[in-house]
């Protein structure tokens, strides 16, 4: 049976990894260096990694390929990049360091058929689209943190998952930014209207308290995975730093 | 120095992945992308991914290495691996687009027909069943594997499949016939499951 996948997110900053609380760049919490937070998720088994690059894209820098191959070379498990693509080539370069997928979030507001570009060179199976939402009255709105423009039309997030998943994004790592590090839980009210329409896998990830409340989301909205931050590098909401992964 | 597995490097899969977990077991592997390195190989990995006439082309780039994999893999027999679309490569052709593969076992590749809805690309961990006796996988044993593709082997020879999953349908996830195995899944990125596997092979 086909079974969906619980994703360690690592966000990565100046080549160290950090946590954020709402992706705010002003509240990092520095974890520790990658690498060796790598291989513990090797000895445990992890089903899949996305590592993001806050840092590349904030700063407007090249994904840092150097430490992405290192970084590659330490992962028995497929691993997604994120962070400062904005063209297929860099793309290409991101793949041939051993990466599975590619992350496109703020590229893909300015040139949207970037995600078209890099699918047809790479397959939709390794680009994924990021996709960050706030909820405003009780809306999901598409939101950029790097100041992308977001055409009106673009802005509604059931729109702007419907429009990449026919530009060619073979699967979406959605983010409800207002509960990202805040253990406040999975937004279903979202999950509810958003996930049963999508054509690709759908990966949630935001707030998510503890895997069995994960797993539960991915039998209830069939979702291809959920991703998860602060459960695997903090011991408990208020606790010091610890890679690992919960039991259950 | 002594290398018991050749990885072919011919910038259409993740070499370096599947060179990594070899290295980790402790398996001396060397890089090949010219017909010198293949001739003096002992077992030879063929690691793939992209588009199937895209993966044709680069490997009939490299002069003379078609024709030394074959003459080291159907003459020489000695064992080889097709990962992914490197598994796809070794058979006739593919509906996903038009060149020949390396035609050393008869069939090609279909895109995922699936019953009941489900994603295409198949992304994700699977369990792989073990239908017949071969060499690599045991048949008690339960295996899980990483899966990123779009199209599936259909074998002419249906003795040929030893590996199937289920994804919404039977997929082809495990080919051998003598030395030749093909694996649709990826090895270098199945942790423990993979790594199993590798080790057996290279023992091979």
């Amino acid at each position: 049976m086909f079974e969906g996948r619980l994703i360690p997110t690592l966000l990565m900053r100046d080549g160290t990894l950090v946590k954020t609380r709402q992706f705010d760049k002003s509240k990092v919490a520095l974890i520790g260096d990658p690498c060796n937070s790598l291989r513990i998720f090797n000895e445990l088994n992890v089903d899949e990694l996305f590592l993001l690059d806050i840092g590349a894209t904030s700063n407007r820098t090249s994904p840092n390929y150097r430490l992405i191959r290192e970084i590659a070379c330490e992962c028995f498990m497929p691993v997604a990049y994120g962070g400062g693509i904005t063209s297929v080539d860099q793309a290409e370069r991101v793949i041939a360091c051993g990466i599975e997928k590619v992350v496109i979030n703020t590229a893909g507001h300015t040139n949207p058929s970037l995600f078209e570009a890099i699918a047809a060179k790479l397959g939709s199976q390794a680009t994924v689209a990021s996709v960050d939402y706030t909820v405003k009255r009780q809306q999901p709105r598409v939101i950029s943190h790097y100041g992308a423009p977001i055409p009106r039309s673009h802005r509604n997030l059931e729109n702007w998952l419907t429009y990449i998943e026919n530009m060619g994004a073979g699967e979406i790592l959605l983010t409800n930014v207002d509960r990202e590090g805040m253990w406040s839980g999975i937004d279903h009210p979202t999950l509810a209207v958003v996930a049963s329409k999508r054509k690709v896998p759908l990966i949630y990830h935001g707030g998510v308290r503890s895997i069995a409340e994960a797993r539960e989301a991915m039998v209830q909205y069939s979702l291809g995975g959920v991703a998860v931050g602060n459960l695997v590098v903090y011991s408990a909401p208020s606790g010091g730093v610890l890679v690992h992964v919960p039991a259950s | 120095m002594q290398t018991d597995v050749t990885i072919l490097d011919l910038g259409i899969g993740n070499a370096r992945s599947v060179h990594n977990m070899l290295t980790r077991i402790g398996v001396r592997t060397a890089f090949a992308d010219s017909e010198e390195q293949i001739y003096s190989a002992s077992r030879l990995i063929l690691p793939g991914v992209g588009s199937f006439d895209r993966g044709v082309a680069a490997l009939d780039s490299f002069s003379g290495v078609r024709a030394a994999m074959t003459e080291m893999v159907c003459e020489r027999r000695i064992p080889f691996m097709g990962i992914c679309l490197g598994m796809q490569m070794i058979y006739e052709a593919s509906d996903e687009g038009e060149k020949l593969g390396l035609g050393w076992l008869s069939g090609r590749s279909r895109k995922i027909a699936t019953q009941v809805k489900l994603p295409i690309p198949q992304m994700g961990w699977n369990t792989v069943r073990i239908e017949r006796h071969n060499s690599l996988a045991a048949q008690d044993r339960e295996y899980k594997f990483y899966f990123a593709h779009s199209y599936c082997v259909e074998p002419k020879n249906a003795s040929e499949v030893v590996g199937t999953a289920e994804y919404g349908g039977t997929i082809t996830a495990i080919v051998n016939r003598d030395n030749i195995f093909g694996v649709q899944f990826h090895p270098e990125k199945s942790h423990r499951f993979g790594l199993d596997l590798l080790r057996t092979f290279s023992g091979l």
